[in-house]
């Protein structure tokens, strides 16, 4: 049975950060990551006939998004992909765990982890995230090393991680 | 300066290397290796997650956060991804969707899967937008009941089911009263109106717009006067209080209508203009401390911060519809050291000049120009000097960035005093592209604190609606 349009559309506005994530990890561009999430959501639109139901949709546009990723990487003349292809596979399996999640949850307590961060933390997720800055401007605008902004974003990771697991469960000490 | 990761280099260091491609073949074969296992993969997902909703979603709340021990914090020019391309690709992709769905969808029909109470959805949010009620904001892709949206700041978009769609600007107070349907009770905001949503309506103060397909703005001032500006196709304006037919609006037609009151005044210049290459200059003027030189019939002087000046005049005099609206700008420097008559190239003819400035926070000022030619493009330029050398105790660079939204155009840094004043240089983007609603939006970021982001002179030329020099607005 064919999905409605209406569907598709409401489950990519859902997952639109997810499916954008994805793309990006392959592409590791963010204007090229736009384009392949643009195309990709209209080829959604199109082949609406072959696409069973809700359910199905995340896989197909995952698998739609990684063949396009690769192939825009083809275009631009960076092949071979630096994560092979069995990688791939199983990257596509542990993001496939949570199709069908609101985002909503996981931006609350991230919302919660990022503000119990120190500002130097904030400041440089700031830079690097919301403002677009590559690490090495990250480095230049906060005046170290950019060694240090990418063990720096590391270790920022790796606390939010921590701290959205705890909030998941319930565990939340302010 | 080295830019390797170290041997013994944590998992997550690797995922913050390698999705800023700065990864080299060893330590790619490295990262590839700990990505085999679920644990890291897990992680590594992640980390993409945290990163996109921190660009989409939280990048606001970090708006208020600076480096605390950090040295030569000079912020070179930003690449072009930063947070208005964010909304860009947002809305793009918004729009994208509405207009595939162009065709398949009337706006008599039903979708069946939506609940029977909802008749719009969230399309987009800007990353700085607040809802004055202090919630979380609303989750894309939501369905939105009937009922009001109290916007504090930033934008908001959402698509009604008849395909309608608005972009709210904050502060605003926005009510969706049906599926094609809705009243704005304060601020602004534009609509786009494909033929399938034909009839959608918007009332506002005793003012009844009702859409014939088209694009449109629609602001409503402190005095619950509502202007309307048609950008594309035809609108109909009725008044509650008025007195026979409704009064058409077609594309470049601008009106103020007063509902209470049931009057209504149309932009004289709307039927008399017609589109022809102009210059306009605009300076920026300090109120207190008012020029020796009288004002040259070629400039359009303010000296009111923040505000909107519509029907600005061309170099020959002539009245245009352009229209130019500030924000943010907190203060004026004086300029009563003028002792020469204006002149764009001489930027220290210039001298007062407004300024964005905290002293806790960096700031941001912005100005807009409106009633443009959508699609066009535009040479646009702005004189930012700093008329003095910097007090003694503060820093000596007065540096700012100076920066076009969702444009090609790249951002420009610039110290005010020695490349703004000393050397008088001016910022030129040549090539800007009036957005769908005919505007151009310039940001003024001072990133630091204890800095000033300055605006003394502005010049614009491009393809404008102008009208005779008899005719006066």
């Amino acid at each position: 049975m064919a999905i409605e349009h209406n569907t598709i559309m409401r489950v990519l506005m859902r997952d639109r950060a997810k499916l954008f994530a994805y793309i990006w990890s392959i592409v590791r561009d963010v204007h090229l990551a736009e384009d392949v999430l643009q195309e990709v959501s209209l080829l959604a639109l199109d082949k609406s006939a072959t696409i069973d139901s809700e359910q199905a949709l995340p896989a197909w546009l995952r698998t739609t998004a990684r063949f396009r990723s690769l192939r825009t990487l083809e275009n631009n003349h960076r092949l071979p992909a630096p994560l092979d292809d069995r990688l791939l596979d199983q990257l596509d399996e542990q993001w496939g765990k949570s199709d069908g999640d609101s985002p909503g949850d996981l931006i609350d307590a991230l919302r919660h982890c990022v503000a119990k961060l120190t500002p130097r933390a904030r400041w440089m997720l700031r830079l690097r995230y919301a403002d677009g800055m590559s690490g090495v401007d990250v480095a230049n605008a906060s005046g170290i090393q950019p060694d240090s902004v990418y063990k720096s974003l590391g270790r920022i990771h790796r606390t939010l991680a921590d701290c959205i697991r705890r909030y998941d469960r319930g565990v939340v000490h302010d | 300066m080295t830019d390797r990761p170290s041997h013994d280099a944590d998992f997550a260091e690797l995922a913050a290397r390698y999705l800023d491609d700065r990864l080299d073949a060893p330590d790619l074969a490295v990262f590839s290796e700990l990505m085999r296992d679920p644990a890291n993969q897990a992680l590594f997902i992640e980390i993409c997650m945290q990163s996109r909703l921190i660009n989409e979603t939280l990048g606001v709340e970090l708006e208020d956060e600076r480096p605390v021990h950090t040295k030569n914090q000079t912020i070179d020019r930003r690449p072009k991804y930063v947070l208005p391309a964010a909304l860009a690709a947002a809305v793009a992709l918004a729009l994208t969707l509405w207009l595939v769905l162009f065709g398949l969808q009337t706006a008599e029909d039903e979708p069946s899967h939506t609940s029977t109470s909802a008749v719009a959805m969230l399309t987009d949010l800007s990353p700085d937008a607040k809802f004055a009620d202090g919630r979380h904001p609303l989750q894309l892709g939501g369905d939105l009941p009937p009922g009001s949206i109290r916007l504090a700041a930033g934008r908001a978009q959402i698509m009604f089911t008849s395909s309608a769609v608005v972009d709210l600007v904050g502060p605003c107070e926005f009510e969706m009263t049906g599926a094609n349907q809705g009243v704005l009770h304060s601020g602004e905001m534009d609509a786009y109106v494909p033929r399938e949503a034909r009839g959608f309506t918007v009332v506002s103060h005793g003012v009844m717009v009702r859409d014939l397909g088209t694009r449109f703005h629609l602001r409503v001032d402190e005095s619950d006067v509502t202007r309307v500006n048609v950008v594309e196709g035809v609108v109909e304006v009725s008044l509650q209080h008025g007195q026979g037919r409704p009064i058409t609006l077609h594309a470049g037609d601008m009106g103020r209508f007063d509902g209470p009151a049931g009057t209504y005044a149309l932009d004289p210049l709307a039927a008399r203009t017609r589109i022809t290459t102009a210059t306009v200059r605009v300076d920026f003027a300090d109120p207190e401390t008012p020029s020796p030189h009288a004002a040259e019939a070629s400039w359009n002087v303010i000296d009111q911060l923040n505000g909107v000046i519509d029907n600005l005049a061309d170099t020959e005099g002539r009245p245009t519809t352009l229209s130019l609206s500030t924000s943010d700008f907190t203060g004026s420097r004086a300029n009563q050291q003028r002792d020469q008559p204006i002149d764009w190239a001489d930027p220290q003819s210039l001298i007062g000049v407004w300024y964005s400035f905290s002293k806790h926070r960096p700031t941001q000022a912005s100005l807009e120009l409106s009633n443009l030619i959508p699609g066009e493009r535009y040479e646009v330029s702005i004189v930012t000097a700093r008329s003095w050398p910097a007090e003694q105790g503060y820093p000596q660079a007065r540096q700012a960035i100076y920066r076009p939204d969702g444009q090609s155009d790249e951002a420009v840094t610039l110290d005010a005093y020695q490349q703004g004043w000393v050397q008088g240089r001016a910022v030129t983007w040549s090539d800007l592209v009036a957005d769908p609603m005919g505007r151009l939006t310039i940001q003024l970021q001072s990133p630091q604190v204890h800095r000033s982001a300055y605006l003394n002179a502005l010049q614009i030329i491009g393809p404008m609606r102008v009208g005779d020099r008899e005719t006066q607005p």
